[in-house]
């Protein structure tokens, strides 16, 4: 019963069906209890006198007795029998043992008699009549006083009075408990969407106008998710503007570079190589952020038919290519054929930078292998690409954080590889940004292994 | 001969200054506009080599000042794309630019660009004054006058795909590596993820269309490179 859906629901239901036995309770407790007070027999047996005498009057005239009998026997709540001078029955044809006993007492007696047992009260009276039969006997049984609660409980309608409370119990609670817990879900939706960046949802159209607490939670929310926005996108903004600022100064500097090299003597080639080296570093890391950032603030990607898989055997032609120059190689070990909805020149990247990454640090003279297959993740058919280095692998706590922007597992050991630290940030974006997945797993016998899941 | 002239299309005054200070260093005439309604003009008024063109102009942009440059010229362009938006550099291809190089880019590279365009522009075949013509099925090229006829009609190309077309069907029939047109047509050594010739040949087919039976001219050789359909 974790759900408070559940919770709300059982709780209402329970109280619901409560209210409802204790209405039924009370009412059959204001039933004025029956007790077999004299009055109360007394007035029994002068009925039983009236009534006997008349039914026996149409008894001998042959006449049949039972309905009388019966109704008679309801107005004083008792069972009524009547028998002959012999004791033998005559209305109701099969009266029950304990009556018979009676009969047969009263009739070999010849006096009235009065008996309670544990449950009954009997009362056998002898009746002369006028006609040729002469005398007969009437024995009466009055039932016992029941319990409110026995009877609630062993009546025969006990299963369809509990049918209706717990349907009428439900059809209460079920609606009152999603009214209250269906708004909340919605609102754990999108905050689920909010943790996973996604900073546009909104909860107000799903929950309503509601002006209780509710209500004003989602209004809140999204007054949240707003604020978030506008201070995310306000900081990626100032990144971007930074960093596209920065671009004409550099552009100019390099301009400037080579022009002070003409002019300069053989002495200052070395530092201006190395201011040459730190330009295009600056450069590369000013195109990093400007790629990344523009992912980022992208609302929505052009998606074009693009087929994966000659892609990435493009891909991994010009790794490989350009890992050879370091005794190292790339090989697509396995692929299959793939076609998706994307942007190429996005996803290209994407996976070159995984590629490009691996290669770095696999280590010499050993292969980085890309395997591509389509496949399921319960969602629907995705196209899992796999590239696997030979490297030193990445700290098990570190496996997320290496698609941060600017994330170093080890300092000097990136440093020296070359990576501006954003490649795989920009992969992570990319890939996201068409709906898939990225995920990095250290493999048993050396190495990383990055992933790329993408729907198909 | 007089010194190539090169227009430089560049809102930044400085920057377009500094190129003109060092392009006039490596023997060229520069001329520099500062918006793109200007350069498009002196562009279009022709006498020049090369221009290099930025992408981000105000008002009317890069691809804007091309796309209305070749409706009328086939002058070499090197454009500057911003860097960061990759998508810009293969748009710049396709509108018909010869080569692109990202911003802020290595001033080095930009002259050794220019320079592998220039030269490939002036090239006139290696016997210059030969009325040599190379005949592929109904395509006929001209290498003397850099032009090329389909069935007797004039193809529209830029000086590149004119380059990459006379590479190809000079080889028709065998495969040319995708480093093999980087150097020849490009003139720079092959740098793997770099799509600009992909770019050109996909362009080169549109130009070309498709053979009488339907394929390609230029068949793509996986892993390769190009190939001129000899039949």
């Amino acid at each position: 019963m974790r759900s408070l859906f559940v919770r709300i629901f059982v709780t209402i239901w329970l109280a619901a069906a409560v209210v409802a036995v204790a209405f039924a309770w009370i009412q059959i407790a204001s039933i004025p209890r029956r007790v077999f007070t004299e009055r109360r027999t007394q007035i029994l047996t002068e009925v039983m006198k009236l009534g006997g005498e008349s039914a026996a009057e149409r008894a001998s005239r042959g006449r049949e007795a039972d309905a009388e009998l019966e109704r008679l026997g309801r107005v004083v709540e008792s069972n009524l029998y009547l028998f002959d001078g012999r004791a033998r029955p005559v209305a109701p044809s099969d009266p029950p043992a304990d009556a018979r006993a009676i009969a047969r007492e009263v009739v070999e007696s010849g006096r009235d008699v009065r008996r309670d047992d544990e449950t009954n009260r009997h009362i056998g009276l002898l009746l002369r009549t006028e006609g040729p039969e002469g005398r007969y006997a009437i024995v009466g049984r009055r039932p016992p006083h029941v319990s409110p609660w026995e009877r609630f409980f062993s009546a025969d309608t006990l299963p369809l009075r509990v049918l209706v409370i717990v349907l009428v119990a439900g059809l209460v609670s079920f609606p009152l408990a999603r009214y209250l817990t269906k708004p909340i879900q919605h609102i754990r939706a999108a905050a689920q969407r909010v943790a996973a960046g996604d900073l546009s949802v909104r909860v107000q159209p799903q929950v309503g106008r509601r002006h209780d607490e509710v209500g004003m939670l989602a209004q809140d929310f999204d007054r949240m998710a707003e604020r978030l926005g506008a201070l995310v996108s306000a900081q990626g903004q100032l990144l971007r503007d930074v960093s596209h600022e920065l671009r004409s100064p550099l552009a100019r500097l390099s301009v400037g570079l080579e022009l002070a090299r003409k002019s300069a003597g053989p002495d200052a080639k070395a530092g201006l190589d190395r201011m040459e080296r730190e330009v295009e570093r600056l450069n590369t890391l000013i195109g990093e952020v400007l790629a990344i950032s523009r992912l980022e603030s992208r609302e929505t990607i052009e998606r074009e038919e693009i087929d994966l898989g000659s892609l990435v055997e493009e891909i991994v032609r010009d790794a490989d290519f350009e890992a050879q120059s370091s005794n190292r190689s790339v090989a697509l070990v396995k692929t299959s054929p793939a076609r998706m909805r994307g942007d190429e020149e996005i996803l290209r990247r994407a996976i070159e930078n995984v590629v490009r990454n691996a290669v770095r640090f696999t280590e010499e003279k050993t292969r980085v292998e890309v395997t591509m297959a389509k496949t399921e993740n319960g969602k629907g058919p995705i196209i899992r690409i796999a590239v696997r280095d030979r490297g030193p692998g990445v700290p098990e706590d570190a496996l997320e954080n290496i698609f941060e922007p600017f994330y170093r597992v080890g300092t000097a050991r990136d440093r020296k590889t070359g990576g501006t630290g954003v490649g795989l940030a920009i992969t992570d974006r990319a890939v996201r940004a068409h709906g898939g997945h990225v995920a990095a797993k250290n493999v048993s016998g050396g190495g990383l292994e990055v992933t790329l899941e993408l729907p198909a | 001969m007089a010194d190539p002239r090169i227009l430089v299309i560049d809102d930044d005054a400085e920057l377009a200054d500094l190129l003109a200070t060092l392009l006039t260093g490596e023997g060229f005439v520069v001329e520099t506009a500062n918006d793109g309604k200007d350069g498009l003009g002196r562009a279009r008024a022709g006498g020049y080599a090369l221009v290099v063109l930025d992408v981000m102009l105000p008002e009317m942009n890069g691809f804007e000042v091309l796309r209305r440059l070749r409706e009328t010229s086939r002058v070499p362009v090197l454009m500057l794309t911003a860097r960061g938006e990759d998508v810009d550099r293969i748009v710049g291809l396709e509108m018909g630019a010869d080569d692109y190089l990202p911003k802020p880019f290595n001033a080095r590279e930009l002259v050794a660009r220019i320079r592998a365009i220039q030269r490939r522009a002036s090239e006139t075949g290696p016997e210059p004054k030969s009325r040599e013509e190379i005949a592929v099925g109904d395509l006929t090229i001209v290498p003397a006058s850099r032009s090329a006829k389909r069935a007797g009609e004039e193809l529209p190309l830029t000086s590149v795909e004119f380059t990459l077309l006379e590479v190809l069907v000079r080889s028709a029939g065998s495969v040319v590596s995708r480093e093999d047109l980087s150097e020849k047509v490009l003139g720079r050594k092959f740098s793997p993820f770099d799509r600009s010739i992909d770019v050109h040949v996909s362009n080169l087919r549109k130009k070309l269309g498709p053979l009488s039976d339907g394929t390609e001219r230029i068949k793509t050789v996986r892993s390769i490179g190009y190939q001129y359909s000899a039949g």
